[in-house]
């Protein structure tokens, strides 16, 4: 009997330090998301105030900030003013291996890690272009916003990006071949 | 004597850890935050199945979570708190970095913007989860000192 009586203040002991634990946890985990929402309401105040703003919706501009918005092409617009125009540019920004895979015909290939290395031979071709269409692989790939990005901060305004990439153009008819050139 | 021993040594291994892993959290956080468009523009090379917008508030808010829950650590503030969110993060950075090795992505990991320009492999996976591990350790460090928030 007194060996009972002495175990029930030990569960209880037990039981009382497991909820302190449980209830230390969670009272982390809630002061962990507190900081959390502090740091995402800094990281908006400082994209609104901050140097280079983002916008968190996809408006068709390269950044918020931008004083020329560059909408995406799409690709029946693409395919519209190529027959009209042809000094309209398609900038491939894809790597090499990609690229062979398949490309469009007359496009101009430049990694975009290249790109900026790559200017000197390039800009002849950017400067009679009447419009720079970069591509990537796909709408989640960057690369051709990337490519849109730098040429803007070096004066090219006729920029804009291919609405979905090389996956919009596979789904097209538009002419592609394999290989280096 | 040999119990205040001990109690000092585990403070000291705690605010080593607090103090490396802050400054680490901390850094990057800073190097990103410089250029956030540089950073979606690196998140968008993981290729990750997400919507365009979460990318995008991903480089928006996460450059700020990173220095918040790094300086936390530096100065001791809620430190278990901050210890749970850097864990939470090193986390999710050890999926992503493993997801985009698997995948054989030869990408800037963006670690710590565009600084450093290291490439996504063992080598950031490796330093992805030691930050994991540092963050486990001070939060145990910190839950079974007496006076640590």
């Amino acid at each position: 009997m007194i060996l009972l009586n002495s175990q029930f203040p030990r569960a209880e002991k037990k039981d009382v330090a497991k909820k302190s634990k449980a209830s230390s946890f969670a009272s982390d985990a809630e002061r962990a998301l507190w900081t959390a929402g502090f740091a995402i309401a800094l990281g908006f105040a400082w994209n609104i105030w901050g140097p280079r703003p983002l916008a968190i919706f996809d408006d068709g501009s390269v950044h918020a900030s931008g004083e020329e918005p560059s909408t995406p092409i799409t690709l029946e617009e693409f395919a519209q003013r190529l027959k009209a125009d042809d000094k309209l540019l398609l900038l491939d920004v894809r790597d090499d291996e990609d690229y062979e895979k398949g490309h469009y015909p007359y496009a101009l290939h430049v990694p975009v890690k290249l790109l900026q290395e790559q200017l000197p031979r390039i800009a002849p071709n950017l400067d009679g272009a009447s419009l720079i269409v970069t591509l990537c692989d796909s709408e989640l790939c960057g690369m051709a916003e990337e490519a849109v990005e730098r040429l803007r901060k070096i004066g090219y305004k006729k920029v804009r990006v291919l609405k979905g990439g090389w996956e919009a153009w596979l789904r097209s008819d538009l002419p592609r071949i394999k290989g280096k050139d | 004597m040999a119990k205040s021993g001990a109690k000092n040594l585990r403070a000291t291994l705690l605010l080593l850890a607090r103090l490396v892993l802050g400054g680490v959290m901390a850094a990057a956080g800073v190097l990103k935050l410089r250029d956030t468009f540089s950073f979606y523009i690196e998140i968008t090379h993981y290729k990750l199945p997400l919507p365009d917008s979460l990318q995008r508030f991903v480089a928006i808010t996460l450059p700020w979570s990173e220095l918040v829950a790094g300086v936390m650590l530096i100065f001791g503030i809620w430190t278990r708190a901050a210890a749970l969110l850097n864990l939470a993060m090193t986390v999710i950075f050890a999926g992503v970095v493993s997801s985009a090795i698997a995948r054989d992505l030869n990408i800037e990991c963006g670690c710590f913007g565009k600084a450093g320009g290291t490439k996504v492999g063992l080598v950031t996976l490796s330093i992805d989860l030691a930050c994991l591990s540092l963050a486990l350790l001070i939060y145990y460090l910190a839950a079974t000192t007496k006076k640590s928030r």
